[in-house]
């Protein structure tokens, strides 16, 4: 009986779950599922990362490439992420070329990777205007259950944890390059950000951590990303108004995620 | 048509807004804020296309054109940006089957590109006709390096540690949508947040007390969703509105 009604009247389903403060996945509106980090799980690529919250399944993996830096930053190497939402992950999408969302997901990572400063791209580089790393992060979706952003820079900090690098030697004079891929260093990663999505139900219920069910029903997200000790991310792409009180509630429960999540990054 | 040039003495930049000044969409805006300037052009609502057909509301896309070349991940990104802000503020429910198609076009960008390209979208609704349940303004706050808040682009593009852009609604000048660039700490978020939002009402009310814009404005309002044709319609500066809904429209 449950079944039919969630089918028919979804809403109103959650509503009759959410008057009693709780969620039809037995979580508490404000509660996170599970966070599970996998690093290094791939061996082909130079560094890895699986990351699941709750059934949102999202691998990372960066591929390094020597390539020519800009002329105009010569001293800077590359990090170009790219997102993909196959058809597998969820019937939202099909194959083809990326959809709107997996680019817009893309420049949103994007962002967040240039706004915290947390890799210093002048590592990247070998010999100045000559050769340069490039490293190209691909982020595959592989479930689709909401809070997708999460999950993706989440895996995407982890793995540039875990990157390593073959020591390469390059002479100029010869523009000939050695890489010795058994000497390997790791970057230098200045900061971890953690980006935390929210769901704005009936206009004034919020759901932490929503799955994409409850993404669908509700009447926007916002997601905050935080690095350390500063904000680097505030995404609200319309959807239900929000007043002071509300958003500084949301910067405090980040804070505190971010603490946990570094707690949980420590360990590797 | 009509301009209005407003310099505040208080570091906002000038504002500029011409509507209807394309011929054949249902609704268009100039939106010139200091030296950025966007162009958008509503259609709408329209027949929809097979596999965007919404049956209980209607469906909303966004057409993003670069000022030269072609649109990339980035474009994407602000196509799909103010696609949700009409989504929120438009009366959608009342056009099922449809579809209503914004077009923005980037003519000069001085930094505040996403603010000004929001605004030139609800001036083209307002423009338009079309029903909204709210409308919607945007404002680019800028932090320095020393940790100064301002309104208008500084010269220095080195000297910006972040950029907030804020989208407010008019009812209750509450935050419907937001982007940031750059780092900062959640102190200054509420600080460029309050800041924006003093900003925006500071600007638009002036603007609002002495301008033919809200006029203009107002004119949108009576025509109830048909398109103005006469330009005797365009009436001189008349104060005796302002208490007209348009114009209270204004106050976010």
């Amino acid at each position: 009986m449950a079944e039919q009604y969630k089918t028919l009247h979804s809403a109103k389903y959650y509503r009759d779950y959410l008057k009693n403060d709780i969620r039809p996945d037995c979580r508490q509106l404000s509660a996170f599922r599970p966070v599970i980090i996998n690093v290094d799980s791939i061996k082909t690529a130079d560094g890895s990362a699986i990351v699941k919250i709750g059934r949102t399944t999202v691998v990372c993996g960066i591929k390094a490439e020597i390539c020519r830096p800009k002329p105009e930053t010569p001293r800077q190497g590359f990090l170009v992420p790219n997102v993909d939402l196959p058809p597998l992950c969820s019937s939202k999408f099909k194959s083809g070329p990326p959809s709107d969302q997996a680019q817009v997901l893309t420049q949103i990572i994007a962002d967040i990777l240039e706004n915290s400063r947390c890799i210093n791209l002048e590592q990247l580089c070998i010999f100045p205007d000559k050769i340069a790393w490039c490293l190209y992060a691909d982020i595959i979706c592989l479930d689709y259950d909401g809070s997708l952003i999460d999950a993706c820079a989440l895996a995407l900090i982890s793995c540039l944890k875990v990157v390593t690098l073959p020591e390469v030697e390059y002479d100029p004079g010869l523009d000939k390059q050695q890489v010795n891929l058994e000497k390997r260093s790791p970057l230098n990663i200045s900061c971890t950000f953690v980006a935390t999505t929210f769901a704005i139900f009936d206009d004034k219920l919020i759901l932490s951590d929503p799955s994409s069910e409850e993404e669908n029903l509700s009447a926007g997200t916002l997601t905050v990303v935080t690095s350390d000790e500063e904000l680097c991310y505030m995404h609200k792409p319309g959807g239900s108004p929000l007043n002071e009180e509300q958003i500084t509630k949301f910067i405090s429960i980040c804070f505190f995620k971010l603490s946990v999540i570094l707690r949980n990054i420590a360990t590797y | 048509m009509e301009v209005d040039t407003l310099k505040e003495e208080n570091n906002i930049d000038r504002l500029k807004c011409d509507l209807g000044l394309l011929s054949r969409p249902d609704g268009s805006a100039l939106f010139t804020e200091g030296q950025t300037v966007v162009l958008a052009a509503l259609y709408g609502p329209v027949e929809v296309k097979m596999q965007k057909v919404l049956v209980e509301k209607a469906s909303i896309e966004c057409i993003y054109k670069p000022k030269a070349g072609f649109p990339c991940v980035q474009d994407r990104f602000k196509e799909s940006f103010i696609k949700n802000i009409c989504e929120t503020s438009l009366a959608v429910s009342l056009y099922p089957r449809s579809t209503i198609l914004v077009n923005i076009q980037e003519m000069q960008n001085h930094g505040q590109l996403l603010s000004c390209a929001i605004n030139a979208a609800c001036m083209a609704c307002l423009d338009s006709g079309i029903d909204m349940k709210f409308l919607f303004g945007s404002v680019s706050c800028f932090l320095m390096k020393d940790g100064e808040l301002s309104l208008i682009p500084p010269v220095n593009e080195s000297s910006i540690k972040g950029m907030f852009v804020f989208v407010f609604n008019n009812t209750k000048g509450e935050v419907i949508a937001s982007h940031t660039e750059g780092l900062f700490t959640a102190e200054q978020y509420h600080d460029a947040l309050e800041g924006g939002r003093q900003m925006g009402v500071a600007a638009y009310v002036k603007r609002g007390t002495r301008s033919p814009f809200v006029c203009h404005l107002s004119l949108s309002e009576r025509r109830g969703g048909t398109r103005r044709h006469d330009n005797d319609m365009l009436l001189p500066l008349r104060p005796e509105l302002g208490d007209h809904p348009g114009y209270r429209a204004m106050f976010f």
